[in-house]
C-alpha cells in the first residue's frame, strides 16, 4: 500500500525532470506552435497577395499592389464581402434568441435528461453537413414535406419557393451554428448560482425582473462568445451558399475559392482573403472596445 | 393574534415529508431560534414564509393577513442565505440597494437607507466595492443589510454563520444580535448549532424529521426537555433506563442495573412505566470526602479527555453496563486528575435529573 502510495509523488518527479516533457508543455512550445501553424500560413497568403499572376496559374514573386487596386476599383468584391457580414448578421441575430432561450433552459433545468439533451444539441454534428443539406431538400424543397403539408392543410395553394435562396441558406446555417450560441450560454447560466435568483425574489423582483437584473447580465459572457462564434463562422461560411443558397445568393469564401480553382488566380484570391482577414479583425477591435473580450470568454469559459 | 402564526404547515416532496404538521406562534419583535440536526426540515420552513416554496398544506398568517399563497416579491420578507447568494456583477451599493430599487425608491433615499445599513453593519465606504473583493464576514454582513435595507416585516436567517471561522462566527453572532436589538425587527434564525440557538433567541423552537418538538424560553429547553430527542440534542448527556415508582421518600426510578435515582415529580408518570433518565455531564459532579445520601453512582474511569477549562472522564459503571460522562472544571490550578482505573463515586442532585418516558418521540 504505502509504497504504490510513494511511487505516484516519484513518478511525477520523474516525469518533471524529463526535458523533452517540459519542452512539451512549456509555454514556448504553444508559441510556436501559433507562429507554426496560424502566423506562418498568414504570412504565405500575404506574400502572395503581393505578387503577380502568372498566365499558368503559378504565382510570380515580385511585389505589386494590382490585386489590391483591382479590389479597390471594383465594386462588385466590396459588395459581396458587404452582404457577406449581412448574412453573417441576420444569422447571428436569429441565433440569439433561439440559441439564449435553449442554452437558458438547459442551464436552469435540473432533470436526469440533460445530458441527453445536450448530446441532442451537438447531434447534428455527427452528420456531415452536405448530408444534412439532403436533409433539407427532403424538407424545404417545392415538393418537399413543408410544402406537402401546408397544401395538405390548404395554408397555401402553390409551393413555397424555399429551397435554393437566401432563405434556405440562413436556415441551414442557422440551425447548424446554433449549438455554438447555445453551449456558451447553457455554461454561463449554469454557473449561476440559484439562490441568487431566489435572493432577487425575495427582495421584491418578479420573476421577469430576477431575469433581467439578476440572469440576463451574468449571462452576457456567454452571449458574447456565441455571437462571436456565429457571426465569424457564417459571415465565411463556405458550403451554405454553394448548397443552400439560390443563384443569386454571394458570399465571400466561394467566391474565393473560384478565384483559387477555377481562375487559378493565386494573388487575387489571397488578396481577397486578407482584405476579408482584416476586415473581420477591425469589427472584432470595434466589439472589443464595446466589451471585454478576454473576460468574457473567460467567465464564458469557465 | 400574534405578529406570525404558522398553521399546520406541512411540505412533502415526493415521497419526503420534510415538514410534518408544524405550528408555531412568534410575537412582534421576537429573535426565535430553529434548531435541529440537518435534514429536519428547517431551512424548509424558512423558505415557505418567503414563499419559495409552496406548502402541501397549512396555512402562514402575517399580522392576521393570509400570505400562504403571496408571490415571494409581495410578502416584504428578508432572507439571508446560507452561502448569502450576493450579485456578483453588482456592487455592495447595488446589492445592498436591490430591494428598495424594486420598490421603485428614488435614488437620494436608496443612498441614504444604504449608507445607514452599511453603517450598522460596520462596512462604511463600501459601496463601490464587489463582493469578491470582500472577505467572507463582510460579505455575511452585507447579506444581512440587503436582507433589512427595504424595511422588511420578518428577517430570516438560513444557517447564516456556517461558512465562517469559529472566531469570525462568535463575533458576528453577537453583532447579529445587536442590529436586531438596535432594529426590533422580528427574526427568525435557524441553525444546527446548538449554541447559536441557546445564546442569540429570545425563544428556542427545537425540530425533529419535520416535527417541533419544542418551544420555549432557551433556558427553559435546555433545563427542562420535553422530549427525549431535545434532551438528547441539546447539550451532552448519557441516557440510561428503569422503571418509575413513588416510595416515602418521594419519585424515583429503579435503574435497570439496581441502581435507585431520585428524579423530580412528574404527574404524568405512574408506578411501573418505563422511563429514561438523562444525566448532563455537567451536572454529574465527582463526590470528594463526603458522600450525599441519594442518587451516587460508583464506577471506574474507563478513559480521560483533557480539555483544557475543563476534564472529560468517561465512567464505567458495572452495575447498569453504560459509561457515563461527566464533565469537570478543577477548582485549584494544582488540582491532581483522576487516572484511569479509579474508581470514583458521582452524583448528580435529582431535580437536575430529566425524567422522560422511554422509546416515546412526543408527548
Amino acid at each position: 500500500m504505502s509504497t504504490e502510495r510513494s511511487r505516484i509523488p516519484a513518478l511525477k518527479d520523474r516525469v518533471m525532470e524529463n526535458d523533452w516533457i517540459r519542452f512539451l508543455i512549456s509555454p514556448g512550445l504553444g508559441i510556436a506552435w501559433i507562429l507554426l501553424f496560424l502566423f506562418l500560413p498568414m504570412t504565405i497568403i500575404l506574400v502572395i497577395s503581393f505578387s503577380i499572376p502568372g498566365d499558368y496559374g503559378n504565382v510570380i514573386y515580385e511585389f505589386t499592389v494590382e490585386n489590391y487596386r483591382r479590389f479597390w476599383t471594383a465594386d462588385v468584391y466590396q459588395n459581396i464581402i458587404f452582404e457577406s457580414l449581412l448574412y453573417g448578421v441576420v444569422v447571428t441575430l436569429l441565433s440569439i434568441p433561439l440559441g439564449y432561450t435553449i442554452g437558458y433552459f438547459l442551464g436552469r433545468s435540473k432533470t436526469d435528461w440533460k445530458w441527453i439533451l445536450l448530446g441532442l444539441v451537438v447531434l447534428q454534428y455527427w452528420v456531415p453537413f452536405i448530408i444534412r443539406t439532403y436533409a433539407w431538400i427532403i424538407i424545404l424543397s417545392n415538393n418537399g414535406v413543408l410544402n406537402q403539408l401546408l397544401l395538405g392543410l390548404d395554408v397555401i395553394s402553390s409551393p413555397l419557393n424555399i429551397m435554393y435562396t437566401d432563405y434556405s441558406m440562413i436556415l441551414g446555417l442557422t440551425v447548424s451554428l446554433l449549438p455554438f450560441m447555445i453551449l456558451p450560454v447553457y455554461v454561463s447560466v449554469s454557473t449561476i448560482d440559484e439562490d441568487q435568483i431566489h435572493a432577487a425574489k425575495t427582495l421584491g423582483a418578479t420573476d421577469f425582473r430576477a431575469f433581467r437584473e439578476i440572469t440576463l447580465p451574468q449571462s452576457m459572457p456567454g452571449i458574447v462568445s456565441g455571437v462571436l462564434f456565429v457571426f465569424i463562422i457564417s459571415a465565411g461560411a463556405f458550403l451554405a451558399p454553394v448548397l443552400l443558397g439560390g443563384p443569386g445568393t454571394r458570399m465571400i469564401a466561394p467566391v474565393i475559392e473560384s478565384v483559387f480553382i477555377q481562375d487559378f488566380n493565386w494573388p487575387f484570391a489571397a488578396a481577397l482573403s486578407i482584405v476579408y482577414f482584416g476586415i473581420i479583425g477591425f469589427l472584432l477591435y470595434l466589439f472589443n472596445r464595446r466589451v471585454d473580450l478576454e473576460e468574457a470568454l473567460e467567465t464564458g469559459a469557465t | 393574534m400574534s405578529f406570525l402564526e404558522l398553521d399546520g404547515m406541512r411540505k412533502e416532496f415526493g415521497d419526503l415529508v420534510a415538514v410534518n404538521g408544524v405550528s408555531l406562534d412568534i410575537e412582534e419583535g421576537q429573535f426565535v431560534t430553529i434548531v435541529g440536526p440537518s435534514g429536519c426540515g428547517k431551512s424548509t420552513i424558512l423558505r415557505s414564509i418567503t414563499g419559495l416554496e409552496t406548502l402541501t398544506d397549512g396555512e402562514i398568517r402575517l399580522e392576521g393577513e393570509d400570505i400562504t399563497e403571496l408571490p415571494p416579491y409581495r410578502r416584504n420578507i428578508g432572507l439571508v442565505f446560507q452561502d448569502y447568494a450576493l450579485f456578483p456583477h453588482k456592487t455592495v451599493f447595488e446589492n445592498v440597494a436591490f430591494g428598495l430599487k424594486m420598490r421603485g425608491a428614488p435614488e437620494t433615499e436608496q443612498r441614504e437607507r444604504v449608507e445607514e445599513m452599511l453603517r450598522m453593519v460596520n462596512l462604511e465606504g463600501y459601496e463601490e466595492k464587489y463582493p469578491k473583493e470582500c472577505s467572507g464576514g463582510e460579505q455575511q454582513r452585507i447579506a444581512v443589510a440587503r436582507a433589512m435595507a427595504f424595511d422588511p416585516d420578518l428577517v430570516l436567517m438560513d444557517e447564516p454563520l456556517s461558512n465562517l471561522d469559529k472566531n469570525l462566527r462568535t463575533s458576528i453572532r453577537s453583532e447579529l444580535r445587536r442590529i436586531q436589538d438596535e432594529t426590533g425587527v422580528t427574526t427568525i434564525y435557524v441553525t444546527h448549532n446548538q449554541n447559536e440557538a441557546l445564546s442569540l433567541g429570545d425563544k428556542l423552537a427545537v425540530m425533529n424529521d419535520g416535527r417541533l418538538e419544542q418551544f420555549d424560553e432557551p433556558e427553559t429547553v435546555y433545563r427542562n426537555p420535553q422530549t427525549r430527542f431535545v434532551a438528547d440534542f441539546l447539550g451532552r448527556s448519557t441516557e440510561v433506563t428503569g422503571r418509575f415508582r413513588r416510595d416515602d421518600g418521594g419519585p424515583l426510578v429503579e435503574l435497570d442495573g439496581g441502581h435507585r435515582m431520585r428524579v423530580p415529580d412528574d404527574e404524568s408518570l405512574g408506578d411501573g412505566d418505563q422511563v429514561s433518565l438523562f444525566l448532563r455531564d455537567e451536572k454529574l459532579k465527582l463526590v470528594n470526602g463526603n458522600r450525599p445520601s441519594v442518587n451516587v453512582i460508583e464506577g471506574s474511569i474507563e478513559s480521560v479527555d483533557y480539555r483544557g477549562r475543563d476534564i472529560n472522564y468517561f465512567i464505567r459503571v458495572p452495575g447498569i453496563d453504560q459509561t457515563l460522562q461527566v464533565s469537570h472544571i478543577a477548582d485549584h490550578s494544582t488540582e491532581t486528575f483522576r487516572e484511569l482505573g479509579d474508581t470514583v463515586a458521582m452524583h448528580i442532585e435529582p431535580e437536575n435529573v430529566t425524567c422522560l418516558p422511554a422509546g416515546d418521540e412526543a408527548l
